[in-house]
């Protein structure tokens, strides 16, 4: 090792992309850390209280690219209360000091304010893409400020999924003139207005736009305009099918020759108030496209679905909402043989959905979609036997996602427990790396899971196990496993301490209306210096020391930990008790 | 790996459901619960202890309601509870036969998991709809509506769904009324839309009824909007239309 010089293990780096790997080589030697840490351009920091921001930069000093992901995913749904933590800022304080060549950034779940913003637009001279993913805090003005500011370098400004606030529209007017080198632009997050006139007038200046997502008040002719200016275009999010200039009686002509005449169209999305005669607009993009999501649009009826999913042979992913039914899953298993990715979603968020969407949707597609590898369901009922049909017809999932909409359900034909099910699930596919559960579940399932899930990476649990064992399966069973996140489970003490062995090789632990209590979350804490054990505890009283005994039984509501060289950290709100 | 422990689920062991219920009534003490202290946790092995039982037999024994038994939930239970044990209701009502639900049922809080962006532009997207959903249900192929014209002996019909824009629709009425006026609806003509701001030069002034039952000048709305609040058209003598004021504002509030 001595004798191979340092220039070749660069240049071989320079092929290793994967986060993974690169980790990997960092441990080989001395020698290899230092050669792989100052030639490592992209970095991602999976968990923004694991580490300071300075520590990554100065193990990194080359860095070019940056991903930083904050609250926990439970926070999705609403079950990390507003003012937890994930600030951006100190984030991008740490970069416009240490790393003004930075060009990427990259935030998930984090709250990036107007000021954040400002900061990224003033800092970096060649700064060239932002991504916020179910980020918030930050309004249109900081919009403005980086479409002014950030040069005309800027390729990719993409707001997926983020809550805005809207100060006005006038951030589309302060892009680079005469023409800017955007290749992404997705503001389909937006909730306000959009100056039409700014938008046509940017996409005219932006030669190599390749995704374009619209929010859903841009008036269909602007997107007709639009796409007629865009050749490049592989990626649509649709505006409105209802507003705009000749809109409604049916008569969509210019939406309908821009679509026609577009040859490298790819991916479509949006279609918010789209309904029947609106998708015959679509037809003559079907067969090229690989990338269908349709799940935002609630009005569009089963036959109208059919008929363009039948048109698109080349699907590799498709998102729908369940009105699809199970007889429109049939039409997708006969029509996408490519298909990877399948996503359905409820129309309606109540939890009696009034729905034909069955377990038979997805065994159908299993059968006639043998390169499905990801899935996200959420339906009515799942029985064994189909779980066990879906596990044989599909051995290569490596995401697995069923949400049985009612809590606890059992098999409906059986009455059992879906233990077996599951178990076949993660029996079959042994690349399985995500894994969510629903439906009656008994302690049963985690042993199969323990067992055969080896390379599992994250797993979700929901009313589900019936002892303690459960989770001591898991623990025990699946080493590549890196989040875990529970709620409304029996979970308790002893289970939680079982896994002390664990936690320092795991990002993260959630467990929300578990079984856990204050004195077992302490003596966990004690005893992992490394870990920081946050219990969050909204309106309860503040821990104190008088009653102890008391305080220690007490229940606790939600805990998170995570591994950490940062040390608790010092943002923690009040409701936030870091142990 | 040790052995897997080998644990009797009373729930699942198969023979008598009956005994199964028994058993788990005995061990409700022991059991693990949810819910905060006070609270009912619908006890989960019954669903189990059904095995071979069928499902229509489930509501006979043990903690689950059966269906017969609707008073709802009581009040002091904690939300997460309440929502666990309105859930397990729903389960039984489910599995026999139909069943009036009971009423209001508590939302478990994050169930389902959807993402809180989707809720909400789904929920926006529902309001909007249920207002177009009416809309599109009157009638996909056509829309016929009366155009009166004053001093004209008969009315016509016109489908408003041939039409494009302000100028075809007036050009097709022009037509059609030609034979009672010389002045017939050019003073509809004139103008960028097709709609003339000056009503003081023509004779007669289109004017329609919308959803509301209010008389509208035509032309102040995108034909859009027009075109599906539109319920009747009456091309007014201009003597008569001095001092109708159109009420633009709510009306185009909403344009983008």
């Amino acid at each position: 090792m001595a004798y191979f010089p340092e220039e070749v293990v660069e240049q071989i780096l320079g092929f290793v992309k994967s986060h993974h790997d690169r980790n990997a080589i960092s441990l080989v030697c001395r020698a290899w850390y230092h050669i792989e840490r100052l030639n490592r351009g992209s970095v991602l920091v999976n968990n923004c209280y694991a580490v300071r921001p300075e520590r990554v930069h100065s193990r990194f000093p080359r860095m070019r690219s940056l991903t930083v992901k904050g609250k926990p995913h439970f926070a999705d749904f609403n079950l990390v209360p507003a003012g937890w933590g994930a600030m951006a800022l100190p984030w991008v304080d740490a970069c416009a000091r240490a790393c003004p060549g930075l060009e990427e950034l990259r935030l998930k779940r984090m709250v990036v304010t107007d000021e954040c913003l400002k900061l990224v637009a003033h800092s970096f001279a060649n700064f060239k893409s932002l991504v916020l993913v179910s980020c918030e805090g930050f309004s249109t003005l900081g919009l403005a400020t980086i479409a002014t500011n950030c040069s005309v370098f800027l390729k990719e400004l993409d707001l997926e999924e983020s809550v805005v606030k809207y100060r006005g529209h006038h951030w589309l007017n302060c892009f680079p003139k005469p023409s800017t080198s955007l290749e992404t632009l997705n503001f389909a997050c937006l909730a306000g207005e959009v100056n039409a006139h700014a938008l046509e007038k940017l996409v005219e200046r932006s030669p190599n736009l390749k995704s374009l997502r619209l929010n859903r008040l841009v008036p269909f002719d602007v997107m007709a305009r639009m796409l007629a200016r865009t050749p490049k275009l592989e990626d649509l999010g649709t505006g409105s099918f209802i507003q705009g200039f000749n809109a409604g009686v049916g008569l969509h002509l210019p939406v309908f020759n821009a679509f026609r005449r577009s040859r490298s169209l790819k991916s479509l999305s949006g279609f918010w108030d789209a309904a029947g005669l609106h998708f015959q607009v679509i037809y003559s993009v079907c067969k090229n496209l690989t990338c269908l999501n349709l799940s935002y649009a609630p009005f569009i009826q089963s036959a109208d679905l059919i008929n363009i999913i039948r048109q698109c042979t080349k699907l590799r992913t498709l998102w729908v909402l369940d009105n699809i039914g199970d007889e429109g899953l049939k039409v997708v298993a006969s029509s996408c043989a490519e298909l990877e990715e399948l996503r359905v979603f409820p129309a309606r968020t109540a939890v009696h959905p009034r729905t034909a969407l069955t377990e038979e949707g997805l065994v159908a597609i299993s059968s006639g979609c043998r390169k499905l590898n990801t899935v996200l369901y959420f339906c009515e009922r799942m029985t064994n036997a189909a779980l066990i049909a879906i596990a044989k017809n599909c051995p290569q999932f490596t995401s697995f996602r069923l949400c049985i909409m009612e809590p606890r359900s059992a098999d409906p034909m059986t009455g059992q427990p879906l233990d077996e099910g599951f178990g076949a699930i993660v029996q079959s596919s042994k690349g399985l790396r995500r894994l969510s559960l629903s439906g009656l579940l008994t302690d049963n399932v985690f042993l199969y899971i323990g067992m055969y899930a080896e390379k599992l990476e994250m797993l979700s649990v929901a009313f589900a196990g019936d002892t303690d064992n459960g989770m001591i399966y898991v623990l025990n069973g699946c080493k590549n496993l890196k989040k875990l996140e529970i709620r409304d489970s029996p979970f308790g003490d002893a289970a939680l301490l079982a896994g002390m062995q664990r936690y320092e090789s795991m990002r993260s632990l959630w467990m929300s209306s578990c079984n856990i209590t204050l004195g077992g979350c302490k003596s966990l804490a004690a005893s992992m210096p490394s870990v920081n054990v946050e219990v969050i505890d909204e309106g309860a009283s503040s821990i104190d020391e008088a009653d102890e005994d008391a305080n220690n039984a007490r229940k606790v509501r939600k805990l998170y930990l995570y591994r950490t060289i940062a040390g608790p950290r010092g943002d923690a709100p009040g409701f936030v008790s870091v142990l | 790996m040790s052995p897997p422990l080998e644990l009797d689920y009373i729930g699942l062991s198969p023979p008598a459901a009956a005994s199964a219920a028994d058993a788990s009534d005995d061990l409700k003490g022991t059991e693990l619960r949810l819910g905060l202290p006070g609270s009912e946790s619908p006890d989960r092995r019954v669903a189990a202890a059904a095995a071979t039982a069928t499902l229509e037999l489930l509501p006979a024994k043990g903690a689950k309601r059966g269906f017969s038994d609707e008073a709802p939930p009581p009040p002091s239970a904690a939300a997460a509870g309440k929502g666990k044990k309105v859930a397990e209701d729903e389960e039984v009502d489910k599995k026999v036969a139909a069943a009036p639900q009971p009423a209001a049922k508590a939302q478990v809080v994050g169930w389902p998991p959807i993402r809180s962006y989707r809720k909400n532009t789904m929920a926006t997207n529902q309001l909007k709809g249920s207002k177009e959903d009416a809309e599109a249900k009157q009638g996909q192929g056509f829309m016929y509506i009366k155009v009166s014209m004053d001093g004209a002996p008969y009315l016509r019909k016109v489908d408003l769904k041939t039409y494009k824009n302000y100028k075809d629709l007036s050009t097709a009425l022009e037509k059609m009324f030609s034979g009672f006026s010389t002045e017939c609806g050019c003073n509809a003509i004139s103008g960028k839309d097709g709609l003339s701001e000056n009503r003081k030069d023509g004779e007669y002034v289109l004017t329609y009824e919308d959803k509301d039952g209010d008389w509208m000048l035509v032309g102040d709305v995108p034909w859009e909007m027009f075109a599906d609040s539109c319920r009747r058209l009456r091309i007014m003598k201009g003597s008569d239309a001095i001092g109708l004021a159109p009420r633009a504002g709510d009306k185009s509030k909403n344009r983008n």
